[in-house]
Parts: structure tokens; C-alpha cells; sequence
């Protein structure tokens, strides 16, 4: 016999078995278990069945249908697939409630080109928006999170709105839209959901019909944002760069305006859902011709309480590193600074926090704080007004 | 013959056995009595399969030597993960200090040499079947059981002889 087997044959020899009753009752155990979770799954199964009978729901782009219930809604393959990709990265979120978001997912393709896709989450109730090749951007509309695959340029012949889709998820399921061209406008209607994309853009949820909106004065357009009053709040800059508060309460018709700072570009706007609490920081002053920027410009981070008669000067920083502003309907706000000392500001609240060190920027939902990470794809979020941070990748 | 009496006479039959083999392969009484049990209670769990198949002993060891291999794999990336010592020594007070040696010289090869070699000259498969139960070329199992009968031929006579072949190569 050779050494091998002599040496098994010697472990054999001091073994003792346990009694076979012991292992009896561990494997009859399992069974029943196996046998229970079976029962429940073809249950489950059945009652799945029957809803989707019950409440059908079909996947046909540009035409609306209701879920009814969230266990009928359609999985897209594609979709998931290249949302769980590790190589995925987000390219956003956008919460209408804390618990009702939007998120934008890419992922790289040969050839310098990515693909694109979302998942929207509401109360629990999870879809996705299908694979495409023009990014989604998601935004909420009242108190639902919505994506959005927009057309390469608003020009009606682009041929890429035959690809633009929307996606929105209400209480009455899951709907998909495609976007419809519609000539440019100077008014918009109380349905109409406005967006920033550069120019200024309105959306109707209803039709899926997607206008440029063009405000005299104004090129670009940034975070445009409505109220408890019905008031839109943007931020509108020309193409030479000096950027104003606009404001309008007919839908367009007519605006006003007041400047963030004299002089300066762009500039970053946040507004409470009342509309009287607004955190401004101001852009960089222009560059002058053939000289460096202006980084390292001392930026005044602003607040109002009484939307936007008075301001008060309640921190500087220096520029680019101040960013995000947030506003909260008591009066405080939030904003980031990312400088040698990472700072969460609190305008009106007293002094700064220290944030979580891969917040890369903030967003606001009445107090619901959350932001994304610079260096990841999880979502950071704050119920305490930035005291204390929750994370979750939306996937 | 009823399934569970079917069970239980393999169990008499063949547990000390498969623990045997097991413990070639990891070197641990614990984890290769875990393993085997585990592979019974699998049985009890499901009996109309179990007495279906053509050699529940084969089945039996496949299954432990699943269970093996997956603990293998754990505890190579917890211990990597702590150290670069490897996996804790074990060894059972009962055997001379040849089979001691022997278990040592064992457990210096790489998991799937030692798998080939246990299952080739304790087991006494082919290398037709090894390869099937591996879900590996028959090839790549001689290619295995060389390189881990040279490594082992000092302490086993019988592997002598591969030495001299592979210098030879």
C-alpha cells in the first residue's frame, strides 16, 4: 500500500462518525424549509400572474398605459444590464421626494461613445428607462422624478428625437414617451415642466412634447426651479456671460430680474419651496483678454429671506471651489466649499460642518439634502440638514 | 429498500472512508468531517434524487469535495487578506511524524495537485473520470498529478520514479 493511502486509511481509523440521526434530522429540517420557501415562490408566482392578467401592461414607446401595480411592470434587460455593468458609472440623480428619485447611469462603448440609461424609484416601486445614446437627464416635476433622453439639438429635423424618450413613473404605473418637436416659445403652460440644457426648455408631461422657451435678454438658462407659489426661478446669463436672477409669475409672459453680481458670469441659484428663503454665489468675474482667470476670486455666498428684496453678504470664498447653494424654508441654507478646508456652509445657521469627504455636489427637496459623490456612484444623503449623511448607490 | 435506509447503510458504509479522502486534500479532520456530513445531509435533504443516481459514493465525495473547495477558496482570501501566512496548520495528534510530514508536503502543493493526487491514488480514479469530475482536460489532470507527484516523491516511494522522468524532460 502506498504511503498515500495508508495515510487515509489511518485517519479512518480515528474517526467517529456522528450518530446518522443527527444528520438526519439537519437534512429533513432543510427539506421542510426547501419545501415551504417552494410553496411560497409558486404563490408568489401565481398572484404575479393573475395581476398581470388582471392589470396588463404593455411597453410600447409613444403611447401611454398604466401599470396599476408595481409587480407588472416590464423588466428591461438591456437596461439592467448596463445599469449593474461594474464599468457603469451615474451621471446624476434628482429626488422629487425622499423617496421618489431619478438616476442617470453610462456606460463607455468603443470608440470614445457611451450608452445611456436610468432607473426611477417611487415609494419602493423601481423601472428603468431604456439604452440609449444621447444622455439621460433627470429632473423632478412637482413630486415625481422623471428621465428624460433628450434630441442632440432642438432643431425639429434632428433626426435623434426619433430616438428621445421620457420616463416617468406615477402612481399609476410606469409610462414611456416619446419626445415630439414643437417651435420655440415665449410662453409656457402651468402643465409644462421647464428644464435648463443650455437654453431654456419646456416639457409636457401629458403629450411628451418638448419646446425651446427664448426669454428677451437671455441665452443660456440654469436650474430653473418653481415654487409653492407657482413662481419659476432661474438663473439667466447672455452669451457675453453677466447672469441675473429672472423670475416669472404668468408662465412666461413677463419677467423680471435682479443681478447676482455686478459684473460677474453665470452664478448659482438655490430657492426654498415657500420662494423667500434664496442662497446666490455669485460667478467669476470675466477674464480679461490674453489674461488668466480668475480663480482665487472671492466669491460672496448671499442670502435672502424675503425672496430676493434684501440681501446679506454671509461668507466669501474664494472662487471655483464655492459651489452648490442650497435653501431651506427656515431661513437657512447650505453650501459647499471644496478648498483646502472642505467646508459645508450654513448661511443663516450658524457655523460651517464638516462634509462627508466625496461629496461632490448638493441638491435640495424642501429639507431632504442630497448630493453625489465626486469619485463614485453612490448617493449622499441628509435629513438633518447636513448634520449627518445616509449613502446608497441608485441602482 | 427505502431512501432514507439507503442513506444510512452508504452512511455506515463510507463516511469513514470519504473523511479519509477529504482529509488528504485539506488537511483538516474538522473540515473534512464537515464536509462529508455535509454531503449526507444534502442526501436526507433530497432522497429521490440521491436514489436515482449510479454510484452515490462518487456523489457523495463530489459534494464534499465541492464543500472543500469552497472553504479552500474563503479562507485563502481571509488569510490573504490578514496575512501572507496562508492557512493555519493542523494536524492530527493521532498520526506518526511521516504522515505528519507526509500531511505537510501535501498542503504545500497547489489545491488542485492535491486534489488530482488524492483522487488518482487514494480514490484510485482514472484520469478519464478524474477529468470529468473536475470539468477539466484529461491533459491538464496529468499535467497535475506530475508536477505533484515529483514534489512529493521524496516522501513517497512510489513517486520516485516521476522525478527522474520529469529531469529527464
Amino acid at each position: 500500500m502506498s504511503e498515500l493511502k495508508e495515510l487515509s486509511w489511518d485517519v479512518q481509523e480515528t474517526v467517529q462518525p456522528l450518530p446518522f440521526e443527527a444528520l438526519e434530522r439537519r437534512g429533513i429540517r432543510r427539506r421542510r424549509r426547501r419545501h415551504a420557501l417552494t410553496g411560497l415562490g409558486v404563490v408568489a408566482a401565481v398572484t404575479l400572474a393573475v395581476l398581470a392578467a388582471v392589470l396588463p401592461l404593455g411597453n410600447v414607446t409613444g403611447t401611454e398605459k398604466t401599470a396599476g401595480t408595481p409587480a407588472s411592470i416590464p423588466v428591461d434587460q438591456a437596461a439592467e444590464k448596463l445599469i449593474h455593468n461594474k464599468k457603469s458609472g451615474a451621471s446624476g440623480i434628482a429626488f422629487a421626494t425622499p423617496t421618489r428619485w431619478a438616476a442617470g447611469w453610462l456606460l463607455p462603448q468603443p470608440g470614445y461613445t457611451w450608452n445611456y440609461a436610468a432607473v426611477l424609484s417611487r415609494d419602493g416601486v423601481r423601472t428603468t428607462a431604456p439604452v440609449r445614446k444621447n444622455q439621460y437627464v433627470v429632473l423632478r416635476a412637482g413630486d415625481e422624478a422623471l428621465a428624460l433622453s433628450m434630441p442632440t439639438s432642438m432643431k425639429g429635423t434632428d433626426p435623434t428625437w426619433a430616438q428621445s424618450v421620457m420616463v416617468r413613473l406615477t402612481d399609476q404605473g410606469r409610462i414611456e414617451k416619446k419626445l415630439r418637436w414643437a417651435p420655440p416659445t415665449s410662453e409656457f403652460d402651468d402643465g409644462e415642466v421647464l428644464l435648463a440644457y443650455g437654453t431654456l426648455r419646456a416639457l409636457n408631461l401629458e403629450t411628451g412634447v418638448l419646446r425651446e422657451v427664448k426669454i428677451p435678454g437671455v441665452d443660456n438658462a440654469y436650474e430653473p426651479f418653481r415654487d409653492n407659489t407657482g413662481r419659476w426661478w432661474m438663473v439667466g446669463a447672455k452669451n457675453s456671460g453677466v447672469g441675473n436672477i429672472y423670475w416669472t409669475d404668468d408662465r412666461g409672459k413677463t419677467w423680471d430680474h435682479s443681478i447676482i453680481g455686478a459684473g460677474r458670469t453665470g452664478g448659482q441659484l438655490a430657492v426654498s419651496p415657500d420662494g423667500k428663503t434664496l442662497v446666490v454665489i455669485p460667478g467669476m468675474k470675466p477674464r480679461a483678454p490674453g489674461k488668466p482667470g480668475a480663480p482665487g476670486d472671492l466669491l460672496p455666498l448671499r442670502l435672502s429671506t424675503d425672496g430676493g428684496r434684501q440681501w446679506t453678504t454671509v461668507a466669501g470664498r474664494n472662487a471655483p471651489y464655492l459651489s452648490s447653494p442650497v435653501a431651506f424654508g427656515n431661513g437657512t441654507g447650505l453650501a459647499l466649499y471644496q478648498g483646502k478646508k472642505r467646508e459645508l456652509l450654513r448661511p443663516g445657521a450658524g457655523a460651517p460642518y464638516t462634509p462627508p469627504p466625496d461629496l461632490g455636489q448638493l441638491s435640495a427637496v424642501g429639507d431632504f439634502v442630497y448630493g453625489m459623490q465626486y469619485n463614485g456612484n453612490q448617493t449622499i444623503t441628509s435629513t438633518d440638514h447636513g448634520k449627518t449623511w445616509k449613502y446608497f448607490e441608485p441602482r | 429498500m427505502a431512501d432514507g435506509d439507503m442513506v444510512r447503510e452508504l452512511y455506515e458504509g463510507c463516511y469513514r472512508r470519504l473523511v479519509g479522502q477529504l482529509f488528504a486534500i485539506c488537511g483538516n479532520l474538522g473540515e473534512a468531517e464537515d464536509a462529508v456530513q455535509e454531503a449526507f445531509v444534502q442526501a436526507v435533504e433530497k432522497p429521490r434524487r440521491f436514489a436515482q443516481l449510479d454510484n452515490p459514493e462518487a456523489w457523495l465525495r463530489t459534494v464534499a469535495l465541492n464543500a472543500v473547495r469552497r472553504r479552500y477558496r474563503r479562507a485563502n482570501r481571509f488569510h490573504g487578506l490578514l496575512s501572507r501566512a496562508g492557512v493555519p496548520e493542523t494536524t492530527l495528534s493521532a498520526l506518526s511524524a511521516d504522515r505528519v510530514a507526509l500531511v505537510e508536503a501535501l498542503r504545500q502543493l497547489p489545491y488542485e495537485q492535491r486534489e488530482a493526487i488524492v483522487l488518482h491514488h487514494i480514490v484510485d480514479l482514472p484520469v478519464s473520470a478524474i477529468a470529468i469530475q473536475l470539468r477539466v482536460p484529461e491533459g491538464t489532470v496529468k499535467a497535475r498529478l506530475s508536477r505533484g507527484r515529483s514534489r512529493l516523491a521524496p516522501l513517497v516511494h512510489e513517486f520516485a520514479d516521476d522525478v527522474e522522468e520529469v529531469n529527464h524532460v
